[in-house]
């Protein structure tokens, strides 16, 4: 049974392998090339979701697996899943770029990466699968081909190789007081060194803090955000927005929770108060940007602002919280980026006034995640920010409640501003006739969109998950 | 007995799902409505207060459900005037708007069913984004900004009722939901929303607007403000400012639908007052005003509605003599004109007089005489502007759908005037209804006079004549919302900077913590 | 221990690299500076598996080693930083010939 974990890293490395294989051949015909392409990647993602489907119902009753590589994190399925959607919108959308080959490729490298981090039991490990992750993503970025893209990925690029020395740098400093690398062997390393030796420990949690920050967004390091997650191909930026922050929010609450809680309770409200300011600044940035896939790339900023607030505030509450607000924003970011990719392909422009309601499906889809993401009832984003909120007054942490509150109001203006922009009537311009929605890239919205409605007519689904990776984080 | 409470909510909102695919959409529409009313009206007979709870698998929230003698008549009412509001909306073709008309009837039931705060606040939000959507129906550019005002307002209200729920227990929690709910009823600080979503909305989205949804605001104040222990008497002051502000305001307005819509203000004031004084009489008053003005209200904006798809014009200065193309409208529309003045045998003679024997200060009965002084005068000055007077404007045929509600609604308000205790032995308050005694004509003449007099003053000076089209709360929330984009402009241009910047504030914050962390 | 080891030379490194990063306007001078940081944690890393004594970790007649877990780390993380380094050259290359300049400013 343990065994196949091991393949859940595997199958994407192999798919990600034969798929560069099929870039080589010239004299191939192209559509033979793309059929072939096309296979290798829904059976890959389908091998991968069949292996998490056979392992999931272990995992959620509490058993933890083990093999050589290390345990198991619940979220994964909700990454597996986002990227699986992300890829049916991916086979029109970018139907020209992947003739090339090197878009399905790196796609599923980035996948292998991240089911890599979530596996590992081994801090350089996981240092291993971020640059994997990394690597294939600054790829990714580019697979746009426009100008900016090489611009935005180069940024990102250089802010990330920065953050991984830092990460490095920390890595050591645990190797050299712990003498071990294994995440439950450094456990007890580290609780020792936060008794001797504390200021040793506050440099390792504040390069941890920067190094991970950066990865994660939170606001003094956030500046590649926008750029990135706005220039990328639409599928890449839902998964950017979705799955990859938080990544490094997984790591953080693992690697965190390993100093033991004594030290916990001493820096959480140092993470409390960036989380706080992460939320203000980002919604206030949102304010004011006028091209859709910026202002959504704010908004996960100060999403995640919100995630990191409730990781800071520490209760028990509060944590569960902000781990069902990972998956909820996980769903509702991508959804989003999905959407705006339609929206703004009909409308032939990614300004937000200039918008067009093209399929109404769609713009139904985009007004129920927004929804979402702004916190209204019945949808799961108001679940957990009503959790996080209600953790936060319980320890006396009231300004931030409010704050994550009048965020709220304001995020009501900047995606409230989007969905006028369809309502009003505009002349129609009589040369360009809006081409259908292909049905791939329309689908992963609708089901991403039920199952936000899903998640908030029935929290508990998403609660126990996040309760029992809680349990197993060590809390 | 459950049954039927659920019933009644269930059947509009499968309804709202049944109108976007089934053919017949208004008969759906109509049906579903007019059941849910009938189902209420079967709940008269049950014996109150009715309380249970219905459980939802994997949510931890359950939905208690609380209906006593003041939710059946709010209940009631909703139901009849979203009932009407279908009726009326014949000409409307699009199918979301019965859907949502549906939902939102559905919604409402429950905030008005509902027993806890948690709940309550849920479908309050959920309301608010459904009637955001109804009242942008028109999709012009003045309905799409109005809507963005209404939305970020009601929110905003909503988000602090959120904040008190959190906050309970605090004082600061009480001020919070006090506050919330004022917004939600557009009262005087907070009233902008009000003046510009009713103009633009269609009309019977406007009726519904004054007759149903700012009455929540109202309500759950009085449902759940002793829940935080809030102590009401510093409302006063807010509840005499909206009621002497609005009537005057709506005295200078040109848009007929904006006089109806600053009125509302004036007379949710009136209800305010009603309700923190909290005597026995003044609560029945209240409770009275709240169908009263619910019925009249409503029927006023209908006739207005009327109006305006006969002559195509809101402006009240380009309308006139309508009394003989349209004597069924006028009619309508001068019982309502006398019913929200207060004069007998009319519904707000009733209600109104309740109120004023409730009231204790000599302050409190002079800005009380002010107001309905004020209210005869711009209801003058609507009747007489609409439909006396010389007739200039083409004027299209009514359909029959239309002038239905207007009957209806009128026949209810002399009933209503002759009869008042149907609607008061139901709220389980009782109170000496000697209003037809000999004290109460002399005050009405008094206040008629006085309002005659106000109307005439006006026109002589021309103040009402022409519209100082500025307000001064309005520019204040259009300024924090300009002044919060400009701030945040600011930020964004200060914060793109080369890389070179990135990095140093990495290090910088870095070093921060670092510092922060050893001291 | 005398001042001058691996550790002080590979933080001191470090600092450098990231003081490159912080002022230098040309983009590949800032990519090399980053390398230098890789280098300088390379150095750090490996000079904390130095036991006092020990020789290199190759099978042989010596009883006492240098710890070898670091520098097998280090081995992955050349190779990591190696590719970094060369996507983030090709990503300048295509930068240069989309916009002509090097110049770090450009990037905003």
């Amino acid at each position: 049974m343990s065994g196949i974990l091991i393949l859940l890293v595997a199958v994407p490395l192999m798919t990600a392998f034969l798929l560069s294989v099929t870039a080589l051949p010239q004299k191939v015909p192209h559509t033979t090339l793309m059929k072939l392409r096309n296979v290798l990647s829904v059976s890959g993602m389908g091998v991968l979701c069949v292996i998490l489907a056979v392992c999931a119902p272990a995992a959620l009753s509490g058993h933890v697996l083990t093999y050589t590589v290390g345990g198991w994190s619940p979220f994964l399925g909700v990454s597996v899943l986002v990227c699986f959607l992300a890829l049916f919108y991916s086979i029109p959308h970018m139907g020209y770029m992947r003739r090339m080959g090197k878009y399905d490729a790196f796609y599923f490298l980035m996948v292998a990466g991240i089911v890599g981090v979530f596996l590992t039991r081994d801090i350089f490990n996981m240092y291993v699968f971020f640059e994997i992750l990394s690597i294939s993503v600054f790829v990714l970025i580019t697979a746009g081909e426009k100008k900016e893209s090489y611009k935005a990925s180069l940024k990102y690029l250089i802010l990330a190789s920065l953050s991984s020395a830092l990460f490095l740098f920390a890595v050591g400093i645990i190797y050299a007081s712990c003498g071990s690398l294994n995440m439950d062997y450094a456990a007890e390393g580290m609780k020792s060194m936060v008794e001797e030796n504390p200021e040793l420990m506050y440099v390792v949690f504040t390069l941890l803090l920067v190094s991970l920050g950066v990865k994660t967004s939170i606001v003094p390091l956030h500046f590649w955000l926008p750029d990135a997650h706005s220039i990328a191909p639409t599928p890449i930026s839902a998964i950017l927005s979705g799955i990859i922050l938080k990544v490094s929010i997984y790591a953080m609450v693992r690697l965190f929770l390993l100093c033991g809680w004594q030290f916990y309770s001493e820096i959480s409200p140092i993470i409390a108060y960036t989380g706080a300011a992460t939320v203000a600044v980002g919604t206030l940035l949102a304010l004011v940007q006028k091209d859709i896939k910026r202002m959504l790339a704010y908004s996960s900023i100060s999403q995640i602002g919100i995630i990191v607030t409730g990781i800071g505030i520490g209760t028990d509450l509060a944590l569960q919280g902000a781990l069902f607000h990972v998956v909820n924003h996980a769903l509702m970011k991508s959804g989003l980026f999905l959407c705006a990719g339609i929206i703004a392909g009909q409308s032939r422009t990614r300004e937000i006034s200039k918008l067009q309601m093209g399929a109404p499906g769609v713009a139904v889809s985009f007004v129920v995640l927004s929804l979402g993401i702004i916190g209204v009832p019945p949808l799961n984003g108001f679940v957990s920010k009503f959790i996080i909120c209600y953790g936060a007054v319980q320890a006396q942490y009231s300004g931030l409640a409010f704050i994550i509150l009048a965020a709220s109001v304001l995020s009501c203006g900047y995606y409230f501003r989007v969905i006028q922009a369809f309502f009003k009537k505009k002349k129609r311009r009589k040369k360009t006739p809006m081409y259908r929605v292909s049905r791939f890239m329309s689908f992963p919205v609708y089901i991403l969109a039920v199952l936000c409605v899903i998640l908030g007519l029935f929290p508990l689904i998403g609660l126990q998950i996040a309760d029992l990776a809680l349990k197993m984080v060590g809390g | 007995m459950d049954v039927f409470v659920i019933l009644a909510v269930v059947i509009p909102v499968l309804g709202s799902g049944a109108t976007l695919v089934l053919p017949h959409k208004r008969w759906t529409a109509l049906f579903c409505s007019g059941v849910s009313f009938g189902v209420l009206c079967r709940l008269i007979i049950e014996p109150l207060p009715l309380e249970f709870i219905i459980r939802l698998p994997m949510n931890p929230l359950h939905i208690g459900v609380f209906i006593d003698g003041f939710s059946l008549i709010f209940a009631l009412l909703l139901s009849f005037l979203f009932f009407l509001a279908v009726v009326y909306s014949s000409y409307i073709e699009a199918r979301r708007y019965y859907s949502l008309l549906l939902l939102d009837l559905g919604l409402l039931l429950l905030i008005v069913f509902s027993q806890e705060l948690l709940i309550f606040y849920v479908f309050l939000e959920m309301s608010t984004i459904v009637t955001y959507f109804l009242v942008i129906y028109n999709e012009t550019e003045e309905a799409v900004k109005a809507g963005f005002k209404y939305l970020i307002m009601n929110v905003g209200g909503a988000i602090l009722i959120l904040l008190a729920i959190l906050l309970k227990g605090s004082s600061l929690g009480a001020l919070l939901f006090v506050a919330g709910c004022l917004v939600k009823a557009g009262s005087f600080p907070v009233h902008v929303w009000l003046a510009d979503a009713h103009p633009a909305a269609p009309s019977a989205v406007s009726a519904l607007l004054s007759g149903a949804l700012v009455k929540v605001g109202v309500y759950s104040l009085f449902r759940f403000a002793p829940h935080f222990g809030a102590d009401l008497s510093w409302l006063i002051p807010v509840a005499l400012t909206s009621m002497v502000i609005g009537v005057f305001l709506a005295l200078v307005q040109s848009d007929v639908k904006r006089i109806l819509a600053y009125s509302t203000v004036s007379q949710l004031g009136i209800v305010l007052l009603g309700m923190v004084l909290q005597s026995d009489a003044s609560v029945s008053g209240v409770m009275l005003h709240f169908v009263n003005h619910g019925l009249f209200k409503a029927l006023l904006f209908l006739c207005m509605g009327c109006v305006i798809y006969a002559t195509g014009e809101r402006n009240i200065h380009h309308l006139g003599g309508l009394h003989s193309k349209m004597p069924v409208t006028a009619a309508a529309c001068l019982i309502g004109c006398l019913s929200i003045s207060g004069i007998p045998p009319f519904n707000g003679f009733v209600s109104k007089s309740i109120l004023f024997h409730a009231l204790e200060s000599p302050v409190m009965k002079a800005a009380f005489v002010i107001t309905s002084a004020g209210t005869v005068a711009s209801f003058t000055r609507l009747f007489r502007h609409t439909f006396l007077g010389k007739s200039g404007a083409k004027v299209k045929r009514i359909p029959r759908s239309m002038r239905l509600p207007l009957l209806l609604l009128s026949g209810l308000c002399i009933l209503l005037g002759f009869f008042p205790g149907i609607v008061l032995s139901l709220t389980g308050y009782t109170v000496e209804c000697d209003v037809w005694s000999s004290s109460a004509v002399p005050e009405v003449l008094l206040t008629a006079g006085l309002g005659i007099a106000f109307y005439f003053v006006g026109l002589k000076t021309k103040v009402i004549l022409e519209t100082p089209s500025f307000s001064i709360v309005d520019r204040f929330f259009c300024g924090c919302g300009k002044s919060i984009e400009y701030f945040s402009e600011l930020l964004d241009r200060w914060l793109t900077q080369d890389v070179n910047y990135y990095a140093a504030y990495m290090i910088l914050f870095l070093v921060f913590l670092f510092f922060l962390l050893s001291f | 221990m005398t001042w001058v080891n691996g550790i002080t030379i590979g933080i001191v490194l470090v600092l450098i690299g990231f003081y490159g990063v912080m002022t230098r306007k040309n983009l590949i001078k800032i990519v090399l500076c980053i390398d230098i940081i890789f280098l300088g944690l390379i150095l750090f890393f490996v000079s904390i598996g130095y036991v006092e004594e020990g020789v290199a970790p190759v099978l042989g007649e010596f009883t006492l080693f240098v710890d070898p877990l670091p520098q097998t780390l280090m081995l992955t993380t050349v190779v990591v930083g190696l590719s970094t380094t060369a996507l983030a050259l090709a990503l300048i290359i295509k930068v240069y010939e989309k916009y002509k300049t090097l110049d770090v400013r450009e990037l905003k």
